[in-house]
């Protein structure tokens, strides 16, 4: 066979597919066109979308600066809010974390002891609105907030007095910080002392008010112990600062008063009160 | 009928109108005369340069060379995928899908039954040139290869067929 006969038959090869199958095909087509149009037109909806936030560059600013901000913003007011929360809060280990890194970015030891103080402080008045109310899970998990921050308190005062050895300017300096550690001691304690009297009075809570006797002792020895040794390596006496001696003073006058008042109204057991003020005042003489 | 250009509903339906009945020939050889096979497979070639039209480009191909690269992709890929059993071709069988006349129909059984001995790219080729009745340019564009050397390849493969069928 030439090239030409092979040529010639080739050509009458003429398989055509049904004239159904071309039917049905083109309605399949119709589909797809209708399909691919359908979901161009629902990307194209949200790609102009886009494109619009793309394009805008002065419009992308605004959502970065307002992202950024309201994170800030978030963020800050998650840190301010979790400061006034109590144990047993969602927020309340946020607080104590702010607290771990502002501790751990207190470099100088002076700085050190009083932001220790400053969060015995709010140990001690978490511990008194808590006695306020009736959770005595929570008002033992404060007893034993104030404990562990009264183990803090009393080591960074071990590291001051490893830090003046040999250096009395030195001395000088950290006794204003002991005066100043001295009278929130005494505050404290007062304080301490007015939650005991409370808890002794509520039913159901004299075992958190024990509890509460043992670190009030525990605090008054160790402060005590500490303070003492400073004076003994620097020959420099502590005195409690006028302004918060007075402010203690008041306090106490106060506490007794509301004992006092508490007596005559018939709450509570007498001579548990006179016990509690008798404690209240141990503790500050230990302190002196 | 000639379009270059696939935008639209229209333009599909032209394309299917103009090139449904080669590319059905085309693809009928290629994958074992099995009718049904190569309507499924026509049907999804048109789909898929419905698909791809954006890659569509005018001043580099004609729609028509371009829906055959994409009918050969097709079919490389469903050949890879083992979706096709070839098979040989069978007169009893597949002649009368062939439409030819009665006294071709033994000469026209003899050169597909030897086409099929071929090589795949072989038979490719011919089936391209002479079946299709393509230009070698096209060809060579589908294939992705000079003029001259699609050339070569089509006389080499012809000169093989006449060869085999004249042994």
């Amino acid at each position: 066979m030439e090239e030409r006969d092979l040529e010639r038959q080739f050509k009458n090869i003429n398989p055509k597919p049904s004239q159904e199958w071309q039917e049905k095909t083109l309605n399949h087509l119709n589909s797809v066109v209708t399909d691919s149009l359908d979901n161009r037109n629902s990307n194209t909806n949200l790609n102009n979308f886009f494109n619009s936030i793309t394009m805008n560059t002065k419009f992308k600013a605004i959502v970065t600066v307002a992202t950024v901000f309201t994170t800030f913003a978030i963020a800050s007011g998650v840190v301010y809010a979790s400061d006034s929360a109590m144990p047993g809060e969602m927020l309340f280990p946020v607080d104590k974390a702010v607290e771990q890194i502002r501790r751990t970015l207190t470099i100088n030891p002076l700085d050190r002891a009083g932001y220790e103080m400053d969060i015995m402080d709010e140990r001690v008045l978490e511990l008194k609105k808590m006695s306020e109310g009736e959770n005595s899970e929570q008002i033992a998990n404060c007893i034993s907030e104030v404990e562990a921050q009264q183990e803090r308190v009393r080591a960074m005062l071990g590291e001051m007095t490893q830090l003046r050895a040999g250096d009395m300017n030195q001395a000088q300096e950290q006794l204003e910080v002991m005066n100043k550690l001295a009278a929130k001691i005494q505050n404290n304690q007062e304080v301490l002392g007015e939650v005991q009297n409370r808890l002794e009075l509520k039913s159901g809570e004299a075992t958190q008010a024990g509890e509460l006797q043992r670190v009030r002792d525990s605090y008054s020895e160790e402060m005590g112990s500490e303070i003492k040794n400073f004076e003994e390596s620097t020959g420099l006496k502590v005195e409690a600062q006028e302004a918060e001696q007075n402010k203690g003073e008041e306090t106490q006058n106060k506490n007794q008063a509301e004992i006092k008042a508490g007596d005559e109204n018939g709450e509570g057991e007498p001579a548990q009160d006179v016990q509690g003020v008798q404690e209240m005042n141990k503790g500050e003489n230990g302190n002196r | 009928m000639s379009i270059n250009k696939l935008n639209s509903r229209q333009d599909l339906e032209n394309l299917f109108k103009w090139l449904n009945e080669p590319l059905y020939k085309y693809v009928y050889i290629r994958c074992g005369y099995n009718r049904e096979l190569a309507e499924d497979i026509t049907q999804d070639i048109f789909v898929k340069a419905w698909e791809k039209r954006t890659t569509f480009n005018p001043s580099k191909s004609t729609l028509k060379n371009w829906i055959y690269v994409i009918a050969r992709n097709y079919l490389i890929d469903t050949y890879r995928k083992k979706k096709i059993s070839v098979k040989s071709f069978d007169e009893d069988i597949y002649v009368k899908d062939l439409n030819i006349s009665v006294e071709d129909e033994s000469a026209v059984s003899d050169i597909l039954r030897n086409l099929d001995r071929l090589k795949e790219k072989e038979k490719e080729v011919i089936v391209l040139r002479y079946v299709q009745d393509l230009e070698i340019e096209g060809i060579a564009k589908i294939l992705g290869k000079s003029k001259n050397t699609t050339k070569v390849m089509i006389h080499r493969a012809i000169k093989k067929l006449k060869y085999i069928m004249n042994k």
